[in-house]
């Protein structure tokens, strides 16, 4: 199916995420659910709801904000340094740690949702090095494409 | 509040932003089918947005990709 307009909607965890796709379940009748989040596409996470409204289709994103900053900084990176980087292509090391991002991230968000403090605090420290890790590789490539 | 927005992929900057009230939602699509006949004509692949958004700080909240750089979409969320 081919959107025609579309909507974006940042929420602050997976819990309101789950529970504004409930909500859109609720008011329209006819809509595709697609779920990314278990299932990502190279490392974009997110929930797209395809709805019908006055015979028109509307794509809604429904994204968390760690999904969604994620998803900013891989389309941002396909703006200025290489276009492949979207669909998983590009400096390998970039890639690799974009994934291993997004899994950190999902991972995060889940012992958010379940309260295992003890698994939180180990993902967050992970999550930060990987981050701290992507910056210097971004200033790399960056460096090497001027 | 309504957003036309030309962005340069290749530089990650806005080239040109006008705002349109929500009540101006024809002259808005009428202006953005201009911008993209112009950008035709002069071979330029900017990328051509209309957005709408209550505020600018809404906007720039759901679509910082065209205001941040890549150094503040690169430094760590906070969690």
């Amino acid at each position: 199916m081919q959107d025609i307009a579309g909507c974006r909607i940042v929420v602050q965890d997976l819990v309101a995420q789950d529970e504004v796709v409930h909500k859109l379940k609720s008011v329209f009748d006819n809509l595709e659910v697609d779920d990314r989040r278990e299932r990502p596409s190279h490392g974009y996470r997110a929930v797209h709801v395809i709805l019908e409204k006055r015979g028109k289709l509307i794509e809604v994103q429904v994204r968390t904000k760690l999904q969604h900053a994620w998803a900013e900084l891989s389309q941002k990176l396909s703006d200025v340094v290489d276009g492949a980087i979207k669909y998983g292509g590009g400096d390998e090391e970039l890639v690799s740690l974009l994934s291993t991002t997004s899994n950190l991230t999902m991972d995060w968000e889940l012992t958010v949702k379940t309260r295992d403090h003890g698994k939180m605090l180990e993902t967050s420290q992970r999550l930060f090095e990987v981050q701290e890790r992507l910056a210097e590789v971004v200033r790399r490539v960056r460096e090497a494409k001027r | 509040m309504i957003f036309l927005i030309e962005y340069d992929r290749d530089s990650g900057r806005i080239v040109t932003k006008k705002t349109f009230s929500d009540s101006e939602r024809e002259a808005a699509y009428e202006s953005r089918l201009q911008l993209e006949l112009d950008l035709k004509l002069k071979d330029l692949k900017n990328e051509v947005v209309l957005l709408q958004a209550a505020t600018e700080e809404a906007l720039r909240r759901t679509h910082g990709r065209y205001f941040k750089d890549l150094t503040e979409l690169s430094a760590a969320p906070a969690i």
